[in-house]
């Protein structure tokens, strides 16, 4: 086979791919944008005149609108308490030496590993008996628990990786210790800092199995996957499907454009701890 | 939390640590002390991840040993009774080769996928940001959504994959999909393909741009063709990434859950559970809480089983650079 053949081919899969990743995406969208009627004429067909009603009508209906404004509100709290958190401790692990550092580390990195749902039970009756179950800040208490392992992990690598000299000069001119973290070492961990905070927003945005577990009642669904998820279930065997689809559409925009302008940072990060150099 | 580069090599503890300067002793040296910014630093982070974290799952292992009363949630101690009830239960059974199955073939179905695409990436010239772009887009998108989207490509009544097989006029293939016992499986590993690949896709391909260019430029000089490049150096050459792979899709099949609970709910019978729904229900529905913490310590006891045996069973089958 010639050069130029086998690139054709090639050409061809990745093509097919992307088609497959895309079809479905776009037939969401424009479904979104037809009545009930035409979705069931004409699935397949183009949308002839654009129904934009649907996207007030989801707003309103599952109350997504609200939720949406929730869902930003629980994952950017959750997000920038485990920044602040996680670079502290990682700071610690990354530059200090002590006694059970290491045990202390492998505790926080074992929850990379570790089921969400294996504590989920008694996560409930703890919640429970705080009297936080069902409230926004619960859910980001335990949004923040569980977006430490990995900021931990990525971080103390990140600043077991900066150069100790400008501490040391900091530190000679009589700054104090938590001046040369918050003044020094901080600002140096940035990129790092903007990594993991692409990566926690993306899955606490995108996160359903705590959702689900620790709001429990329908009309407290506070998050947006949880509501469009509920919404769905009871419209099944209703017939607003437009409105449906445009409850997907919403709940993909966040992610799809976060993603769109950082996604260097993203396909950088994904690879980075696995690909060495 | 998806695509978590968990698991990752990390340098040997101690390796390049510094310490941020000797300080110099004076009237204000006991507030120099690492000691008190170690504590403070560290507070937060074990008070969160202790109480919401940490704490829960010990507890889940000690639940794992009661019955644990509905109502006022009182746990009593019963011994092994919740683990022998386990291993003789059916449905858990059926759960757990239902989680089996979708390692072992959508798994490899991933796997083969990926490194097509990603060899494909390295053969073209022009387009390769677009399509990595494009490729990774499932994996942002929230599983709800996913699956939810892909429930309604499989409806019969106004379904993409129906609709699309009326237009080719190969209307004696539609189905109920979802509805059918035979192709409700196939159907949601294709969902787990769909959603999934894409970061397989930039792994294999980074891992791939990695390989120095002499070992190719070596296997092209004796004459080796694409496949055999393939085979004999792109494969051995990726090294620990493929046992990365691997050890990841073990977990995300074991930890599979909102794509089973979203698609199959509704569904008269349960045909599908794979263990953290079954886990789920016993805990949601019939309020058996001890009985879900066990299914909880076996999963994490396969786990951790799982991913000793990948990491020995692929050690030979790598080369380090």
């Amino acid at each position: 086979m010639t050069p130029r053949a086998s690139k054709v081919l090639w050409y061809i899969l990745l093509a097919i791919h992307g088609l497959a990743v895309l079809l479905p995406m776009i037939w969401m969208i424009s479904t979104a944008l037809k009545d009930s009627w035409t979705i069931f004429v004409s699935p397949w067909g183009y949308p002839e005149h654009l129904a934009w009603a649907n996207f007030p009508n989801a707003w309103k209906k599952g109350v997504l609108g609200w939720k949406f404004i929730n869902s930003i509100y629980i994952s950017l709290a959750a997000l920038c308490a485990a920044l602040g958190i996680a670079s502290m401790a990682a700071y610690v692990f990354g530059r200090f030496k002590f006694w059970g550092r290491r045990t202390l580390f492998f505790v926080f990195i074992a929850g990379l590993t570790l089921p969400a749902f294996l504590g989920i039970v008694p996560l409930f009756m703890l919640m429970k008996s705080l009297g936080i179950l069902n409230t926004r800040y619960g859910l980001t208490f335990v949004y923040t628990a569980f977006s430490l392992p990995f900021s931990i992990f990525v971080l103390t690598g990140f600043f077991r990786g900066l150069p100790g000299e400008l501490a040391e000069a900091a530190s000679m001119d009589g700054c104090s210790p938590f001046g040369v973290f918050f003044k020094v070492m901080l600002p140096l961990a940035k990129p790092g800092l903007v990594t993991v905070g692409i990566f926690i927003f993306i899955s606490l945005w995108n996160e359903f199995q705590l959702a689900l577990v620790l709001l429990t009642k329908p009309e407290n669904s506070l998050t947006l996957t949880l509501g469009i998820a509920n919404l769905t279930m009871a419209q099944r065997y209703q017939s607003d499907w437009g409105a449906m689809f445009a409850g997907l559409s919403i709940g993909v925009i966040p992610t799809i454009l976060l993603y769109s302008f950082l996604q260097k940072h993203i396909q950088a990060g994904l690879t980075a701890g696995a690909v060495k150099g | 939390m998806s695509a978590n580069p968990s698991g990752l090599p990390h340098k040997p503890a101690g390796a390049g640590l510094r310490f941020p300067g000797r300080r110099v002793q004076g009237p204000t040296a006991a507030l120099h002390r690492p000691l008190v910014l170690i504590l403070v630093f560290l507070a937060p982070a074990i008070l969160i991840y202790g109480l919401f974290f940490a704490y829960p799952m010990a507890r889940a292992v000690y639940l794992s040993f009661c019955r644990v009363a509905p109502a006022s949630q009182v746990a009593t101690f019963i011994g092994t009774a919740n683990y022998r009830k386990l291993f003789s239960d059916p449905i858990y059974g059926w759960a757990l080769v239902h989680n089996l199955v979708f390692l072992i073939v959508s798994g490899s179905a991933t796997i083969a996928l990926a490194l097509a695409i990603a060899v494909g990436l390295t053969r073209i010239s022009r387009g390769r940001g677009f399509f990595r772009v494009i490729f990774l887009f499932p994996n942002v998108m929230p599983v709800v959504v996913t699956s939810l989207l892909w429930s309604f490509v499989f409806n019969p009544a106004f379904g993409l994959l129906n609709g699309m097989l009326r237009l080719l006029d190969l209307n004696r293939y539609c189905h109920a999909w979802l509805g059918e016992p035979h192709y409700a499986l196939p159907a949601l590993m294709l969902i787990g393909v769909w959603g999934g690949v894409g970061f397989y896709i930039v792994l294999f391909y980074a891992g791939i741009l990695r390989i120095p260019t002499d070992y190719l430029d070596a296997a092209k000089i004796d004459g080796a063709n694409g496949w055999q490049e393939f085979r004999h150096v792109t494969l051995p050459l990726l090294g620990d990434l493929m046992k990365i792979a691997v050890t990841y899709i073990a977990i995300n099949s074991l930890n599979i859950f909102a794509l089973v609970y979203l698609v199959t709910e509704g569904l008269p019978d349960r045909h599908l559970d794979v263990s953290l729904t079954y886990m789920y229900e016993q805990y949601s529905k019939n309020s058996n809480m001890g009985y879900s913490c066990t299914i909880g310590v076996m999963q994490m006891a396969i786990l951790l089983g799982l991913s000793f045996l990948i990491n020995r069973v692929l050690r030979r089958e790598t080369v380090e650079l």
